[in-house]
């Protein structure tokens, strides 16, 4: 196999050197898990407003001055990121996929909590005004502090006893939009309670 | 009606050959001699562009799209490609600087080693922005501006587990390993992928951006990996190398995702070809840092972060129409 990638021009990457090449640059250190939880939960629990005023302020206000209003919205490389409370009856935990969600009932919008395994999202870190990319310099590092910070938001609904439908729970978390909210509201947790289990 | 390999293949070609014809008008004579000339003093001064190879298409916007902008505000625009050259690189920054240019937009030939080309400019006084590809230090270039390359990989990636499913064999083919936008595409797309257990990649290779190579990479991949769902494509040419092997092969129920938004991925979209790409806006991204020049040469500021990002667009056939040479325009 190597002879016919050297003869027709092209070169097979080694994992091994892929590695390398991943890990060249560096980056500020960051205490995720400290950035979680002392800065980013807090400061998103006390900002945070009710779904439903955010939403009716989209439909009222419009996008933009809700997002200018309301959200967070870095620059035009990022969507704009609301941070909301929720809180509902479960009506399914659905983990047939690996971008695992709480679904709840509430209101007119379908809520969804991610709960991973995978959380294809960088609302926590978009959402958070301290984060600037110009602190980090490159956009790996930048990623890796978005997946390490979703980490610590699976590891918060892990903490949490179990979840099943008929449960009643409140969360708090964010959710990103480049235009607005069409069905669903999908949010990443920084805070999840099971109300009934008080 | 959706295109053959060769029509891929030749229409590549095409564009191809109009765009070296072009860089050898707009740039070629000058640099043969080894001499470059500015254009005649604007308005405002003098701003040298200086790209990449004008035959792709991505550059080829790019550069137009920042000729135009430095002409609106008044300025003399000079367009020149350095191939991806570091030494025409320096050659072609010593001589606008020689030339006395007010400031030159640079689009570099490597990230890491154009550092010093770059502080060969700034520590004479001519301020230069960085488009497109970043340098790994701060404070030598007045900005920084470059695509969210982790956005654009990543929606891609998920647009592709959305029509793959969660399992199966799949094939990444990377554009050019040596340019950190190519690195951070890639581990974007294993950012997610490799949260998947049951998605395998079986191969992966360096296509160096092209689509001919990526074409040949396609199909020695094919002789021991008949049973994929898909392709990763690191930039549009390789997607569409890709899918003229796949096409070669017979194979049109493989999945092929690539990054870039040229209009033959449009095409490639529309015709069902290509599931999905994620537009970079180098137009938009090249008016910006002439912008942000014009500011700092008025001003002695930009008014911005040293590095900025751009969004990108994620294209699938519902706003595929809306591509157009590197612009989304959503009517």
């Amino acid at each position: 196999m190597s002879t016919v990638v050297m003869t027709s021009g092209f070169k097979i990457v080694s994992s091994e050197e892929l590695t390398k090449i991943r890990n060249e640059g560096s980056a500020p250190e960051v205490d995720t898990s400290s950035l979680f939880h002392d800065d980013i939960a807090p400061w998103a629990i006390s900002s945070s407003r009710e779904a439903d005023e955010i939403l009716s302020a989209i439909d009222k206000q419009g996008f933009s001055e809700a997002c200018q209003e309301y959200g967070v919205q870095k620059s035009q490389a990022f969507p704009c990121t609301f941070w909301v409370k929720v809180a509902g009856t479960v009506a399914a935990v659905d983990t047939s996929s690996r971008v695992g969600k709480i679904k709840l009932s509430s209101g007119d919008k379908n809520v969804e909590i991610l709960i991973g395994p995978v959380i294809p999202d960088t609302a926590l870190r978009d959402g958070y005004p301290e984060i600037d990319y110009s602190d980090f310099g490159n956009q790996d590092a930048f990623a890796n502090l978005s997946e390490a910070l979703n980490r610590e938001a699976i590891s918060l609904v892990d903490e949490v006893e179990e979840i099943t439908p008929g449960d009643r729970v409140s969360a708090v978390g964010a959710f990103s939009t480049w235009g607005g909210v069409e069905d669903t509201l999908q949010i990443v947790p920084v805070e999840l309670n099971r109300v009934n289990a008080e | 009606m959706k295109m053959t390999s060769m029509q891929l293949l030749n229409r590549f070609a095409s564009t191809a050959t109009l765009s070296a014809m072009v860089a050898v008008a707009g740039v070629g004579s000058a640099q043969a001699q080894g001499d470059v000339d500015l254009s005649d003093d604007g308005e405002k001064g003098n701003i040298a562009i200086l790209v990449n190879s004008l035959d792709n298409p991505y550059y080829s916007a790019e550069a137009t799209a920042a000729e135009a902008r430095a002409e609106e505000l008044g300025y003399a625009a000079s367009t020149f490609s350095h191939n991806e050259d570091l030494n025409r690189q320096r050659d072609l920054i010593t001589s606008v600087v020689g030339q006395g240019v007010d400031g030159i937009v640079l689009d570099n030939a490597d990230s890491s080693a154009s550092v010093a080309a770059v502080r060969y400019a700034t520590e004479r006084d001519v301020p230069v922005v960085l488009i497109n590809r970043e340098i790994p230090e701060d404070g030598i270039a007045i900005a920084q501006l470059t695509h969210n390359n982790n956005q654009a990989a990543s929606q891609v990636a998920q647009a592709f587990i959305e029509k793959v499913g969660e399992s199966g064999k799949y094939v990444e083919l990377t554009c050019n390993l040596a340019d950190n936008n190519c690195v951070a595409r890639s581990n974007a797309y294993h950012r997610i992928l490799d949260q998947y257990p049951d998605l395998e990649m079986v191969a992966r290779q360096d296509a160096g951006g092209e689509l001919v190579k990526a074409r040949q990479s396609m199909q020695s991949i094919l002789q021991s990996h008949p049973d994929i769902v898909g392709v990763i494509a690191g930039n549009g040419p390789v997607a569409l190398g890709a899918i003229s092997a796949l096409e070669s092969a017979g194979m049109d129920d493989v999945t092929v995702v690539g990054i870039d938004g040229s209009n033959d991925e449009r095409d490639a979209v529309l015709d069902g070809q290509l599931y999905a790409t994620s537009m970079l806006q180098a137009q938009e991204l090249a008016r910006q840092g002439v912008n942000q020049l014009h500011q700092y040469l008025e001003t002695g500021e930009t008014g911005e972060s040293e590095r900025q990002l751009f969004r990108s667009i994620l294209i699938t056939e519902d706003n595929a129409e809306s591509v157009n040479n590197f612009e989304y325009k959503d009517n």
